[in-house]
């Protein structure tokens, strides 16, 4: 599984992508956002503020979606382009 | 016609461009997004702009497609850059044409209503003395909400 990493966020996991096997026990996306946030401690301040969005191969995430190892999931601050 | 690139653009280029290909309409409106050169923390050296590009492209056509078939419009263009800007380059370009000159001008702003909230570009603004990511303000919420449609959740 590929994970990106944006803006703040990355700049505290100090890494954009990362390549992950998925384990076994995970199904779904709470479950993954667990166990990336108990992996990096650092990031569970992050990611767990408001605002803060998911991404599954590039649409965004809604209520708590069944993942698989072949996904590629995002972890996307509040955006602000234009 | 949707771009997301690293280079400059040139707004009167990209108008003529659309306006080459919008046999029919009755009017053209762009917006020009640009690098301010202060922000509240002071003054702007440069601008940093990230983007996670397979998202943003299915998030453009999105808004295009919608905007095209609620104004009606004949063609539409986005183009939005990211890496590095210098104050008064132009970020984001948007243009609308259409039969009459309401939609086009309405559809611009709802275009850019929606990208704003919606499309996943990060800014970082960097300063003599500051680096800091730009949070939305509380009005680009507000300003997407007058709009209706597309909200999924």
């Amino acid at each position: 599984m590929k994970i990106f990493f944006f803006g703040p966020i990355a700049e505290i996991a100090e890494v954009a992508e990362q390549e992950v096997r998925l384990p076994e026990d995970i199904a779904n996306m709470s479950e993954l956002r667990q166990y990336v946030c108990k992996a990096r401690p650092l990031l569970a301040d992050e990611l767990n503020k408001p605002g803060v969005r998911v991404a599954i191969n590039g649409a965004l995430a809604f209520g708590d979606p069944v993942i698989s190892d072949s996904d590629e999931i995002a972890f996307l601050p509040i955006v602000s382009g234009g | 016609m949707i771009r997301i690139q690293r280079e400059a653009f040139d707004p009167a280029a990209e108008t003529a461009k659309l306006l080459g290909k919008s046999r029919g309409a009755g009017g053209l409106v762009t917006f020009v997004g640009i690098v301010r050169s202060a922000s509240d923390r002071g003054s702007v050296d440069w601008l940093e702009l990230e983007h996670y590009p397979r998202m943003a492209e299915l998030t453009f056509g999105k808004i295009a497609q919608d905007a095209v078939a609620r104004f009606a419009l004949i063609d539409i263009a986005i183009v939005h850059r990211f890496g590095r800007l210098a104050p008064g380059e132009g970020i984001v370009f948007v243009g609308a044409a259409s039969a009459h000159r309401r939609s086009a001008f309405e559809a611009t702003d709802y275009i850019m209503d929606r990208l704003k909230v919606e499309a996943p570009f990060w800014k970082k603004e960097v300063g003599a003395d500051f680096a800091t990511w730009v949070e939305p303000r509380s009005g680009d919420v507000a300003d997407r909400l007058r709009w209706k449609d597309g909200l999924s959740e």
